[in-house]
């Protein structure tokens, strides 16, 4: 944390009354004001979507799991991982069909019959996947014959034969035929999800598939991931061969990072006309950024790209969220969102064990959604608890989509588990008294009887509009979305025709949703939909890129169905406008790089974009736009990295919610030496001395330490002032951290005088004695005599958080100092955690 | 009306009592010899389920015990207390001569009062208090003699406790966490849980009757060192061929003296703990046996009982005092780190450093304790293990069985053999220690059976 003190107003600062206006963190007022922008909103717009039951849809689908004492969650634990959802037009009458996925029921495909009737057709269609653990599934025209086909993920822990995924070749007359193991697509992985793109570019569709294992008994048991192919979770990358059959070239390409696969995106991550992977993994498992390294292979590039993950990743989504033309990542968690719940579902996480998975070779992972947003420079900042979409429980699918149609992405999320395995109470407490050393059977019975006592996890799917401004709210309920359930996969589509994204979720032991989206009612709000017709053996046109730029608005899509959580949504891309009822520019690029720029385009319509009526790019590549800032440390010769001796403040709080101990380095920023030129001193650590850095004419700085003995304060704010009158910048320097005792002679601040050429020397007699953790100084002239005073505040308790730190007001009496906090202002002797103060006559007296 | 009704209950009652209350001796006696073997199993029973760790089962074993011997001495005049024996424990307050007491029912009652405070399920204790007060009553004891011994027991009680809140225990709790070296000779978290290590400052507990922590400090056998030749080298190889070629018999060793308090066991996102014995229960669970099968009247069993818990609590201030002073790195880590990257243990790698072996320190001074009691060739059957489903094991001596207790770490895959064998004489010297500390028996009362 940075604490920057200017010093140059200071000077003028006469007298000014002592009203210190203290930044506590506290954001009680703040919260308020949220909470008052929200009840706006809520009467702005009821009741959004709009549930539609088994009778008025013919939906009657239902993921229903049976629990027996040989399959269950404690013998299975993906039992309650649940189904997919998939969005396809399959007999190519323009209303988008769905299919859903089964575990113990059938998975069912229902045909859209117009204004949200649907007809069951899975027995005459010919697809029958009872006795397979149906996951995800994946609609793709894979034989390029015109007709959507489906290939459905399998898993179970049964043996490989019933674990084949299937591949149902759509035979143009609402039937299917199974045909995976013919195209060479009869995969007995553990499979979760798959995804299909055109990876190297030869014009027909590539297919990914996303595994796990249920074959390890701890995958959270820490050791280094394995990256060479080896590992039973392995995904899988199969090339298609352009004849109807595909071929393994996992090991070639580069799939070889391990991982329990929850999640699959396509997406040209680093814009290079090449599409990515990202693959969300669960357990101890990171997720893997596969970038695209366009000769036919893949790196793994998630450790340079991200500084931390999801823990247990679950489902993800790619997709821009913030309208500036990159896309943002999401991957789901677990975390509940109130006291309680988080208190009770707190992981097995503690600071060791954390510390030896980054030793093993862990990105740092955290139990909680991660929204990373995309830098455009190769690197990704994770904004998901500012956004306000960190904790949404037991989570498995996000959408990322433009529910409202103002233009801006907002946020679905299915969430639930029918047992809640990860209580802590259940963890420790529920089995005692259970005899692990008998029959296996009667082991099996105890845990039945264990099971049925549990409770679930019921929660509420959450709906998060997006407020334009990197964060969300939640409308959850005034959207008419608040039903608990136990709901995994989703999709959205317009099944209606009506312009706006309606929402079907595939539910364990529950029907599954289908909302109906009133927004063209209720919101009124203008929509533009692109139907992309692509060629060769893509038609679809996966991974091609449409933008829209209206008034200075940009909005961005790439076409790639496979989102979310086992679910493929609606093949087209949907764009809402807000009011404006037409486009500027609509330009589309299509994989091979050809583009087509459309101008002055009509809102509220279905846009055919065509393949053929795009040319090969004029324009040069596009250069990543200029970042507004760029590290400048060659150039002006700052070459300076803070270092701290490690000190684990948890092994003395367990409690604490970060540490203390590293609260540094402060920087104040003056003319030290008098050349008109600013310079700055660093404040250092723990047995780390500051430094000064003077800048020369020519804008670089030399440094020097301040001191060349060893030091053992921990330096926290300081502020160049001038102390004694002699008309130059003296420094103080206040002692903070966490690593000493109460009383400890370190947490003496200090007081350096300036010899007016910026060369500082120690007044030991200048202060009187302070012994705070502090954490900032600031100055004013307080008792009118001409010269600064000084506000020194207490940052903590050392090893006590979270209790009040003394504070101190000193006066300066010819540049000695004088604690005069006990006449002055009494209360400041424990006002509390203070991290900067701010001074101001606010009552407009000059004082 | 119904405050008149229970008004009137409230005079008829006395009434009742004083003309015909029983008060039935023989029943009594032969209802409490075997009460303490009883509430040492209560105890061991609310230990388990409140999941503590080994070191403080040992400490809540200990205090309940010399306050029963305490409140049960004074009506067994060949007796001593042990007030001046244990370190810091004034003298205990003795009994109103000019009161009618029945010392077992003081004695119950002093253990139930220090063992409350030890641990968190107070209410059960309450429980267990009231059934033994309601059997007492069915058996017929008068109230003025009950009235007497339950205040003597809690006075005895009270002055245990006082004595015990000043062992360090309380101001242990809000010392600094054990900090993870990045040496290579140290311990490390382990799987499957890498639980923070446990008791970190046990040394600084108040020993019972050593003079220091340290007082039986053994030197560390083998030098670390990871080259394939070295000494530690081979020690860790026995241990990785031992597991590699575990048979059943061994398997069943390792198991039967596990003792881990919390096991964890993890399927996916599924993990649970499972609760057991800890090691010093178990050794309680082997006196108890021993008390019952030599039918010891109650004074020798509390004799008994004190002798081994204090040896056991002693036996792990001074293992622990060990353990934290060499910080020394388990199998589980070493074997993964230079012999085999996907080795795992048999057992559950306990979380706190390597030498000396926790176990066998404590069950060789236990074993030192009941083999002054009980003789060098007293054979037993242990079942301690029936009830988590484990057969029994028969032994020829206690020695025999602290022995095993060694071996069982290495085929457990916890320990390095010296670890256990040193582990083992220190336990012996702490427990012929407290066996030549402790006089319990005035001069020529003879102490053994």
């Amino acid at each position: 944390m940075f604490a920057l003190f200017k010093v140059c107003p200071l000077y003028k600062v006469r007298a000014v009354s002592f009203a210190a206006i203290l930044l506590l963190a506290s954001c009680n007022n703040n919260q308020q004001e949220g909470q008052k922008e929200i009840a706006v909103e809520t009467a702005a717009a009821p009741m959004l979507f709009e549930s539609l039951s088994e009778t008025e849809t013919g939906i009657s689908f239902s993921n229903t799991l049976t629990e027996t004492e040989t399959l269950n969650v404690l013998e299975f634990e993906y039992f309650y991982n649940g189904g997919g959802v998939a969005v396809g037009d399959f007999n190519n009458d323009g209303l988008q069909d769905i299919f859903f996925s089964g575990n113990m029921v059938p998975s069912r495909l229902y045909l859209n019959k117009g204004n949200l009737k649907f007809e069951d057709i899975t027995k005459q269609a010919g697809i029958n996947t009872s006795g397979r653990w149906a996951s995800g599934v994946a609609v793709a025209d894979i034989n390029n014959d015109g007709y959507q086909d489906i290939y459905v993920c399998v898993t179970g822990k049964v043996n490989p034969q019933q674990r084949k995924n299937l591949l149902y070749i759509n035979n143009q007359d609402n039937t299917f035929t199974e045909a995976a193991q013919q195209y060479g697509l009869a995969d007995d992985s553990y499979s979760t999800h798959a995804a299909l793109f055109d990876y190297d570019k030869d014009g027909d569709l590539d297919l990914y598939l996303l595994n796990h294992t249920l074959e390890e008994q701890n995958p959270n048991l820490l050791r280094p991931q394995l990256r060479n192919g080896s590992g039973k979770n392995t995904d899988k990358l199969y090339r298609n061969n352009g004849n109807n059959t595909f071929t393994n070239v996992s090991k070639e390409a580069g799939i070889l990072v391990e991982g329990h696969g929850l999640g699959v995106a396509i997406s040209d991550i680093n814009q290079d006309g090449w599409p990515d992977v990202y693959v969300s993994n669960d357990y101890l498992s990171n997720d893997i950024l596969y970038l695209n390294n366009g000769n036919g292979t893949f790196t793994d590039k998630a450790a340079t790209y991200f500084k931390h993950q999801s823990q247990s990743a679950m489902g993800n989504d790619v997709a821009d969220f913030n309208n500036d033309g990159l896309v943002d990542i999401i991957t789901m968690d677990m975390l509940p969102e109130d006291n309680l719940r988080s208190k009770l579902m707190f992981g097995g996480m503690n600071y060791d064990r954390f510390m030896a998975e980054i030793k093993n070779g862990y990105v740092p992972q955290h139990m909680r959604n991660t929204l990373q947003l995309n830098n455009g420079d190769a690197s990704f900042s994770e904004i998901g608890q500012l956004a306000g979409v960190h904790s949404t429980d037991w989570s498995w699918s996000p959408l990322l989509a433009d529910f409202d149609n103002d233009g801006y992405k907002d946020l679905h999320i299915t969430n639930g588990f029918p047992k809640d395995i990860t209580n802590r109470d259940f963890i420790m407490y529920r089995m005692q008294g259970l005899n692990s050393n008998v029959p296996t059977e009667v082991l099996n019975k105890q845990f039945m009887k264990v099971i049925d006592q549990l409770p679930s996890a019921k929660k509420s799917n959450y709906m998060y509009r997006n407020q334009g401004d990197f964060t969300f709210s939640n409308q959850t309920k005034a959207w008419g979305l608040e039903v608990p359930s136990f709901s995994n996969g989703a999709a959205y589509a317009d099944l209606d025709g009506d312009g706006d994204l309606d929402l079907v979720t595939n539910n364990i032991n529950g029907k599954a949703f289908v909302y109906r989206n009133n927004a063209e009612k209720q919101i009124g709000n203008n929509f533009l939909r692109i139907k992309l017709q692509g060629d060769k053996a893509n038609a679809a046109g996966n991974g091609t890129k449409v933008r829209l730029s209206r008034e200075g608005k940009e909005q961005f899509q790439e076409y790639s169905p496979y989102r979310g959580f086992m679910s493929t949504v609606e093949p087209l891309l949907h764009f809402g406008l807000g009011k404006d009822s037409k486009i500027a520019a609509v330009e589309v690029t299509w994989p091979d790089g050809k583009v087509q720029r459309l101008e002055n385009v009509k809102a509220n319509q279905v846009l055919t974009l065509a393949h053929k009526d795009a040319v090969a790019s004029k324009k040069p590549k596009q250069k990543a736009a200029a970042q507004l800032f760029q590290s400048a440390n060659t150039k002006y010769k700052i070459n300076y990295t803070h270092k701290e001796e490690p000190y684990i403040d948890f092994k003395v709080q367990p409690l604490l919610p970060h540490k203390y101990s590293q609260n540094g380095p402060s920087i104040s920023v003056g003319d030290v030496n008098g050349d008109g030129l600013e310079d700055f001193y660093i404040g250092g650590a723990f047995k780390y001395p500051g430094r000064v850095f003077l800048q020369s004419k020519n804008g670089t700085f030399t440094s020097a330490a301040i001191t060349d003995q060893t030091k053992f304060e921990e330096d926290m704010g300081s502020l160049l002032f001038d102390a004694d009158g002699d008309g130059d910048l003296d420094l103080y320097v206040v002692s903070g951290g966490n690593e000493f005792p109460v009383n400890s002679p370190y947490f003496q601040d200090k007081l350096y005088k300036n010899d007016g050429k910026g060369n500082f020397t120690l007044d030991m007699q200048a202060l009187p004695n302070t012994t705070s953790s502090g954490s900032f100084v600031t100055a004013a002239d307080i008792d009118g005599d001409g010269d600064l005073d000084l506000f020194v505040g207490g940052r903590m308790r050392p090893q006590g958080y979270p209790a009040p730190a003394k504070s101190y007001i000193l006066l300066n009496e010819g540049g000695k100092f004088r604690n005069a906090t006990a006449q002055v202002c009494p209360a400041l002797q424990k006002l509390g955690m203070l991290t900067a103060a701010l001074w101001t006559d606010f009552d407009m007296t000059t004082q | 009306m119904k405050s008149i009704k229970s008004l009137l209950l409230l005079l008829v009652i006395p009434i009742l009592l004083g003309c015909e209350e029983k008060h039935d001796q023989a029943g009594l006696d032969k209802f409490s010899q075997s009460q303490l073997i009883v509430w040492n199993r209560h105890l061991s029973e609310i230990i388990i389920k409140d999941i503590f760790t080994p070191p403080v089962a040992s400490r809540i074993y200990s205090y309940p015990n010399i306050a029963a011997y305490e409140a049960l001495a004074p009506a067994y005049p060949a007796y001593k207390s042990l007030s001046s024996q244990y370190n810091g424990l004034s003298a205990i307050p003795q009994p109103d001569n000019t009161k009618e007491l029945y010392y077992p029912v003081s004695s119950i009652i002093a253990f139930s009062t220090v063992g409350k405070k030890l641990i968190l399920d107070e209410l059960k204790i309450e429980e267990y208090e009231a059934e033994y007060l309601a059997e007492l009553k069915k058996i017929g004891i008068r109230e003025e003699v009950l009235n007497n011994s339950i205040a003597y027991g809690r006075e005895v009680g009270e002055h245990i406790l006082a004595w015990a809140k000043k062992d360090g225990y309380v101001e242990t709790r809000a010392l600094t966490r054990h900090v993870v070296s990045a040496k290579p000779d140290t311990w490390q978290p382990t799987a499957p849980d890498y639980m923070p290590a446990v008791e970190p400052h046990w040394n600084k507990i108040r020993p019972f009757v050593m003079d220091s922590a340290a007082h039986f400090k053994p030197q560390l056998a083998t030098k670390f060192d990871s080259s394939a030749t070295s000494d530690f080298y081979k020690e860790a190889m026995e241990v990785y061929s031992i597991v590699k070629n575990i048979d059943e018999e061994k398997l069943l060793i390792a198991r039967f003296w596990d003792d881990n308090p919390n096991i964890s066991y993890t399927k996916g996102h599924v993990t649970y703990f499972q609760q057991k014995l800890t090691p010093p229960g178990h050794w309680v669970s082997i006196a108890s046996s021993a008390i019952r099968k030599n039918k010891l009247d109650m004074m020798e069993a509390a004799e008994t009982y004190v002798m081994v818990t204090t040896a056991l609590a002693d036996g792990f201030i001074s293992c622990w005092d060990a353990k934290y002073a060499y910080n020394s790195i388990r199998p589980d880590t070493y074997i993964e780190r230079y012999i085999d990257p996907d080795w795992d243990p048999i057992l559950q790698t306990p979380p706190f450093p390597e030498f000396p072996s926790g176990h066998s320190v404590i069950s060789a001074a236990a074993a030192s304790v009941l083999t002054h009691k009980f003789g060098d060739s007293y054979a037993f059957i242990d079942s301690t293990q029936m009830a988590i489903g484990l057969p029994v094991r028969k032994f020829n001596s206690f020695n025999e069985a602290a022995f095993e207790v060694g071996e069982s770490r290495i085929y457990g895959g916890i320990h390095f053999r010296p670890a256990c064998d040193l582990g083992a004489e220190q336990g012996k010297a702490v427990g012929n220690y407290v066996v030549s500390k402790l006089q319990t028996r005035k001069a020529g009362q003879t102490a053994k059976l």
